[in-house]
């Protein structure tokens, strides 16, 4: 193969993606008029079944990255990109062990509602927030850099056309559909890039006899054993399960992810959730593991390097060989549908830290009108939807692949542990609960800057401060230390007096 | 009519107790299996490359067995917690909750 039509105008693909974009705006349009009351804005009036929002749930988590750079990573490393996923998923048995039904339970519309929930609201809230809205910008912002990369490299639109493109639809899906409309557009797209990839990852097995032994084969003799063994991401382990353990306990204190738990009636269907979540990820990842190794053999590293350096064009390169214009256009389409899922869902969280926690709940100290935090909801989003788009702009070309990595590591520092010594543990202050926050926070942000991902990958240093690439294992581990030592020199009466009644409401719900 | 609706007294319970006690440990103990197996297979991929070229069956190395095994593991164990959850808890749940008096 030696030519492609990646990164040319494709009308297949851009009457894929119209047709998308105007089937999701009228539901958008329709969920307009179920979005009148803060209820419905920030929880789709918690009218959402569980397996709706486990295809929801494993959208944010099926994002163009992982689907495209994933595959990538595969075609071109070979084993290594199995680790890594492995990495992503088993981060959702640990959300339904620990977090989902007390969240669901204790909580109306974020995290910081159960962190809050007996420790004093104001310190509380805001540190939360700000852990909550950090956490959202990092990731909002690799995705949008990423989506402006990609879509010009799909359809060789220009980088800030593509940003102002996304960024528009985005905002309209959730200023004018709230919750209802950011699902039904997570679910949809869900739904589509199952169906893509498992229809790509037949028909590559269709040419191998329908047998995986064959196609591993295949890459073997090609690229010999080494391709099906662990390379560089190993090499140092501790630097693989640091970033293993911020995947896995930052999946636990991601806003957007947490917000979705609220979508659903109940805990019972909190749980459900996370379930088929965990199946469809699962499934998904194995999935992007036979495009990666067909990538390999049928397209061929070099092809898929010559597309684009980090191998993100392999699924579609295979799309191309084996389903033509057609199904490479469908492809193209699901991804950048996938970008706008996302995006959307970022952006649903950060408003609602800001409107709800910081503007209802500490600036109204929680005696605002339903209609006044409504409209800051509102204001909110357009706001960071514009801060996404503007912050998209200033940092192209800029490497920020460290900065999915660097938002689940805040997750895992900054959110999680809080919100798990606040659930457990009797004696939990609130200073305890804001001195982990800000040392979970500062920790991931100063130790991210002196490690290599930093410091000389971007800063071009020669040689690294922090040793690892990832500072979830310190971050994290500081984080809990820091709040429980804080708790152990100081008390909080309120906090311990409530304890009994908040461990009540966490099982059996609201009464 | 002796209703427990008071959140101390229901928390001071002997069955809220149990179940509490129950779900905490059955959630610790799949938490650590879990992330002990993540840990496990990332040594496994560090040290033992030997281990992992062996052939199982028809091409497939026992590498690619254990990453997409770990997958697979990763939702069975949500499927226990599921499993036991619907089952189990749920029951106490709903015992706990009648004996407060509560609506069902």
């Amino acid at each position: 193969m030696n030519s492609t039509s990646i990164g040319q105008v494709n009308v297949v693909s851009i009457s894929f993606f119209f047709l998308f974009v105007a089937i999701t705006l009228m539901i958008t349009f329709w969920a307009a008029k179920k979005s009148k009351t803060t209820s419905e804005f920030y929880a789709a009036g918690h009218g959402i079944t569980g397996f709706q929002n486990g295809l929801a749930l494993s959208g944010d988590f099926m994002s163009a990255a992982s689907f495209l750079g994933i595959a990538g990573m595969v075609a071109l490393n070979g084993y290594d990109g199995l680790i890594y996923s492995v990495g992503w998923l088993v981060g959702w048995p640990v959300v339904l062990f620990l977090i989902a039904e007390p969240l669901r339970n204790l909580g109306k519309y974020t995290y910081a509602d159960v962190v809050a929930y007996r420790l004093s609201k104001k310190p509380v809230r805001s540190t939360a927030a700000v852990g909550s809205i950090v956490t959202v910008l990092f990731y909002l912002l690799a995705q949008m850099v990423g989506a402006g990369t990609l879509i010009k490299l799909l359809f060789g639109l220009p980088y800030e056309v593509a940003i102002i493109l996304v960024g528009t639809i985005m905002i309209a899906y959730v200023l004018i559909g709230g919750m209802l409309a950011t699902t039904w557009v997570q679910i949809i797209k869900a739904t589509l890039l199952l169906g893509g990839a498992t229809v790509l990852a037949l028909w590559t097995l269709a040419h191998y006899g329908f047998h995986f032994g064959n196609l591993i084969a295949a890459a073997e003799n090609k690229y010999t054993i080494d391709f099906l063994l662990p390379g560089g991401l190993v090499k140092n382990p501790l630097d693989t399960i640091s970033l293993g353990l911020a995947l896995m306990f930052g999946t636990s204190g991601l806003p957007h992810i947490l917000m979705r738990f609220y979508t659903v009636p109940n805990a019972k269907e909190a749980r459900k959730s996370v379930f088929y979540a965990t199946g469809f990820i699962g499934f998904f990842y194995i999935l992007t593991f036979i495009l990666g190794f067909g990538a390999a053999v049928v397209v061929g590293k070099d092809v898929v390097q010559a597309v684009d350096k980090g191998g993100n064009m392999a699924a579609l390169l295979l799309a191309e060989v084996l389903g033509g214009q057609l199904f490479l256009g469908y492809l193209a389409a699901v991804a950048f549908a996938t970008i706008l899922a996302v995006v959307a869902g970022l952006t649903l969280a950060g408003a609602s830290a800001v409107s709800h926690d910081l503007y209802a709940g500490v600036f109204r100290r929680g005696e605002s009108k339903e209609n006044d935090e409504l409209r800051v909801a509102k204001i909110s989003t357009l706001s960071l939807g514009v801060i996404a788009i503007i912050l998209g702009i200033l940092f192209k070309g800029q490497n920020i692949a460290f900065m999915v990595g660097l938002a689940f590591a805040i997750a895992a520092s900054a959110n999680f542990p809080a919100l798990l010594m606040s659930i457990l543990w009797k004696k939990f202050t609130t200073i305890g609960a804001v001195a982990s926050m800000i040392t979970g926070l500062g920790l991931a942000l100063i130790l991210i800057v002196f490690s290599p991902t930093v410091w000389v990958d971007v800063l071009h240093h020669s040689q690294a401060i922090f040793p690892l690439k990832n500072p979830g294992l310190f971050s994290m581990t500081g984080a809990f230390l820091v709040g429980i030592f804080v708790s152990f020199f100081t008390h909080d009466p309120q906090a311990e007096e409530k304890f009994n009644e908040e461990t009540v409401r966490s099982c059996i719900g609201e009464r | 009519m002796n209703k427990k609706s008071n959140p101390q007294d229901i928390f001071q319970s002997q069955e809220f107790q149990e179940l509490f006690h129950k779900r905490k440990i059955l959630s610790f103990i799949l938490t650590f299996f879990i992330v002990g197996i993540y840990v496990v297979y990332i040594l496994i991929d560090a040290f033992d490359r030997q281990a992992l070229a062996i052939k199982i069956s028809g091409g497939i190395t026992l590498g690619i067995y254990l990453g997409i095994g770990v997958i697979i593991i990763g939702w069975i164990t949500t499927g226990v917690y599921i499993l036991w959850a619907n089952n189990k808890y749920d029951a106490s749940i709903n015992q706990v909750r009648k004996s407060i008096g509560d609506d069902l």
